[in-house]
């Protein structure tokens, strides 16, 4: 059993038996006694309960708008972003794995029936490259719609209730019910002739007042407190439970209404007091302990509950910033990968499909070309399969799945790491201590060209030289390759580099190594970044 | 018989651009006219000889592609430009859409469907699929501002209460034989409505109208 429960039990057991004692030492008082006192302490307690429940909710929910607001946005994008790499990477690999290995296939089967008819063959090259452009453009999240469209469906409304429940209307039958019962049972209590038929009616019509203690407590209150106040001038209503029942119902709702809600309470309290001073001064203390207890209850409860709310509101709005921030790293993330994944996938898909759909309108008009359009695809695709298995270690450790988001100079070991792990030598010359905008631009050259060396030169070893000096940061990456001669084209991923170098207003060139021999890339990104107003 | 379309192809992948060309050179009604493998060089090409079309890879390196889709539509106006790009909704093919491209083809496209699209392009009636214009539109026009005393928007009082109904047909997708069906009219007298909307809006496409019907607020996201 929980804890509150043993309390609550705790709790019944010493009101019970402390009520028990004072009856039985007590001369006057009896059983009714007993069981109004144990009934108004069972209610004070369960009251307390809810305020403790409110309470804790509360603190929980702002332990959580607290957590939230102490995440880190970067960090939540950056495993977000990091997750999503690995999964692409992976993902990517697979389709352009197996629409090079299919097409290439496909092509073989065209020069296999090259004398009789290649075009099915031919087609089934471009259907296949189609199907994995599309597949690629589904991973990259090219192809959503109305991906959003849900999250317009905000947090409805809290609606003010209009109608009185049938519930409301069966608390009030039963309230009713109990005072017209209380009153005839209580007659003998008042003089004779001073109670009648009218006494019965007031009480069950106060009573009856409960019944709008959703829809308008004030009006109710206001109500009730007024039919106390007839009572004052004509016949006494009745004590009893209905008497604590509907005061304290609907003082509870309307001190949540607001300065009405409390006016209507004053309205209600000062009916009740001065009936119940006149008529019944016994019971004047225990009302209006039962009005009190149910005000300050009702506040309390309230209160935490504003507090929860608000703290749940923050932590909602947090979630969804960290929800967006993600999101929108993950697209941008997708689209770097699109750019990284540019060369690899246009080269082999978009030129097969591209040379099969040559090789389908020429071969009638110019056999041979078609015959040499067929011939690329076939190479295209053996090509394709080598240069995946060069990337795989890459892949697989990482480089290309490194964040886009937040690495900096810090992480231009780490990066050199796995490289070496994927098979690359590797020699860093580092000194110094890189950071902030020019470190991400160093790591990004260093990354696109370490992986352009397993790329275009399988096997050769490589060095990174960084150097800092006042004014600038200087990096520069050669290879012991055979050079640029065999893949003149300057890669997608070099161009973005280039951008975003001379963004920052440095410099940057990439061409032969020293001697004719190898590859380089040097950059220059000056440290004081002045941007243009 | 349409008249022969006369194109140039600018692509930096030799062999890619081989492809296309063989694809496009082998159709009667296509003239490959000239190749350019850089930006500078397609806009060299597009002066030097005035096609109708040029299949223009904006995915360059150094975004020339995109630079030399702007001076090509800016300083020759009979040309028009379709977009050639590996993947379809990349910033770049926004980007050279709202520059005024007329529309965009997937590296991907078989060669049948390549020729077709140059065919419809040329003749002025390349379409976007509504995802593409509803991204197209979502990526800059976010919110497009409708006039304030809630009628039409200056740019497009100049249209007809029937040339409207077809500009916002066309922001559906649909075709001129689709538009003729559903508003009830020939399909040369579609087509003439597309004419005047387009010389009342100096516009060369069908798909810079549509952008222009989202832009000033005629129709907006998530109206069918």
């Amino acid at each position: 059993m929980s804890r509150p429960g043993v309390l609550s039990i705790l709790f019944t057991a010493v009101a019970v038996s402390a009520v028990g004692v004072w009856v039985a030492v007590d001369e006057l008082a009896g059983p009714p006694e007993f069981l109004f006192l144990t009934v108004i302490l069972l209610t004070l307690g369960a009251v307390w309960r809810l305020a403790l429940r409110s309470g804790r909710q509360a603190a929980g929910e702002a332990a959580r708008a607290s957590r939230l607001a102490s995440i880190p946005e970067a960090e939540v994008t950056r495993t977000a972003v990091a997750v999503e790499r690995a999964r692409l990477a992976g993902d990517i690999q697979a389709v352009v794995r197996s629409a090079a290995t299919t097409m290439g296939a496909a092509a073989e089967d065209a020069v296999r029936h090259w004398d009789d008819d290649p075009a099915p063959a031919l087609r089934t090259v471009q259907d296949l490259g189609a199907r994995a452009g599309l597949e690629l453009r589904r991973l990259l999240g090219l192809l959503r719609e109305a991906d959003d469209d849900a999250a317009a469906q905000a947090m409805a409304p809290v609606i003010p209730v209009t109608r009185i429940s049938r519930r409301d209307v069966v608390l009030a039958c039963v309230a009713t019910v109990l005072a017209v019962v209380e009153t005839v049972a209580s007659r003998g209590e008042f003089a004779s002739g001073e109670s009648g038929a009218f006494s019965v009616l007031l009480s069950a019509c106060a009573a009856a007042t409960v019944v709008l203690r959703r829809v308008a407590p004030d009006v109710g209150a206001v109500a009730c407190g007024l039919v106390f106040a007839v009572g004052i001038w004509t016949q006494p209503l009745s004590s009893g439970f209905w008497l604590l029942f509907t005061p304290g119902t609907l003082t509870w709702a309307a001190v949540g209404r607001g300065p009405r809600g409390l006016l209507a309470v004053g309205v209600l309290a000062a009916g009740i007091a001065v009936e119940l001073a006149v008529r019944d001064p016994d019971n004047l203390f225990l009302a209006m302990l039962t009005l009190a207890a149910a005000a300050v209850g009702s506040t309390v409860v309230r209160i935490a509950e504003f507090w929860g709310r608000s703290a749940r509101t923050r932590a909602d709005q947090r979630a969804a910033e960290l929800d967006a921030a993600a999101g929108t790293a993950i697209r941008s993330e997708r689209l770097a990968v699109a750019r990284e994944l540019h060369d690899l996938v246009s080269h082999a898909v978009g030129v097969m499909v591209m040379q099969a759909g040559a090789a389908l309108t020429t071969r009638n008009s110019d056999p041979g070309n078609a015959r040499r359009a067929v011939d690329v695809v076939r190479r295209t695709a053996a090509e394709t399969l080598e240069e995946l298995e060069r990337l795989l270690g890459v892949l697989d450790h990482g480089v290309l799945g490194a964040p886009a988001v937040g690495p900096d100079g810090h992480d231009v070991p780490a990066l050199i790491d796995r490289l070496r792990s994927a098979g690359l030598v590797v020699r860093l010359d580092l000194q110094g201590d890189l950071t902030g905008e020019v470190g991400a631009v160093v790591y990004r050259v260093v990354q696109e060209a370490l992986t352009n060396v397993i790329r275009h030169a399988p096997g050769a070893g490589a060095t990174v030289r960084v150097h800092m000096s006042p004014t600038g940061v200087g990096v520069e990456v050669v290879d012991d390759g055979p050079g640029p001669g065999a893949h003149p084209r300057r890669g997608y991923g070099l161009v973005g580099i280039d951008e975003r170098v001379r963004r920052l207003g440095g410099e940057f060139t990439s061409g032969p190594g020293p001697g004719g021999r190898g590859f380089l890339v040097r950059a220059w990104v000056p440290v004081l970044v002045v941007r243009p107003a | 018989m349409s008249p022969l379309v006369r194109i140039v192809i600018a692509d930096d992948h030799d062999l890619l651009r081989d492809g296309v060309g063989a694809i496009l050179g082998a159709d009667p009604g296509i003239e490959v006219v000239g190749e350019a493998s850089s930006g500078p060089s397609a806009v060299a090409a597009v002066r030097a000889l005035a096609p109708d079309l040029v299949l223009m890879d904006v995915e360059m390196p150094g975004g020339n592609g995109l630079t030399a889709t702007r001076e090509i539509l800016e300083r020759c106006p009979g040309t028009r430009v379709l977009v050639l790009t590996t993947f379809d909704l990349d910033e770049y093919v926004l980007e050279a859409l709202r520059l005024g491209a007329s529309g965009f083809l997937l590296k991907t496209t078989p060669a049948r469907a390549l020729v077709e699209s140059v065919h419809a392009c040329a003749a002025g009636e390349m379409l976007l699929a509504p995802t593409v214009t509803r991204r197209l539109v979502e990526s800059y026009v976010r919110q497009p501002t409708p006039p304030s005393d809630g009628g039409l928007p200056p740019r497009l009082r100049e249209l007809t209460e029937r040339e409207l109904e077809v500009l916002r047909a066309l922001t559906r997708g649909l075709s001129n034989a689709e538009i003729a069906r559903e508003l009830y009219m020939a399909e040369t007298t579609v087509k003439t409505h597309v004419t005047h909307i387009l010389a009342k809006l100096e516009l060369r496409d069908r798909v810079q109208a549509v952008i222009v019907a989202y832009e000033t607020g005629l129709v907006r996201l998530g109206e069918r």
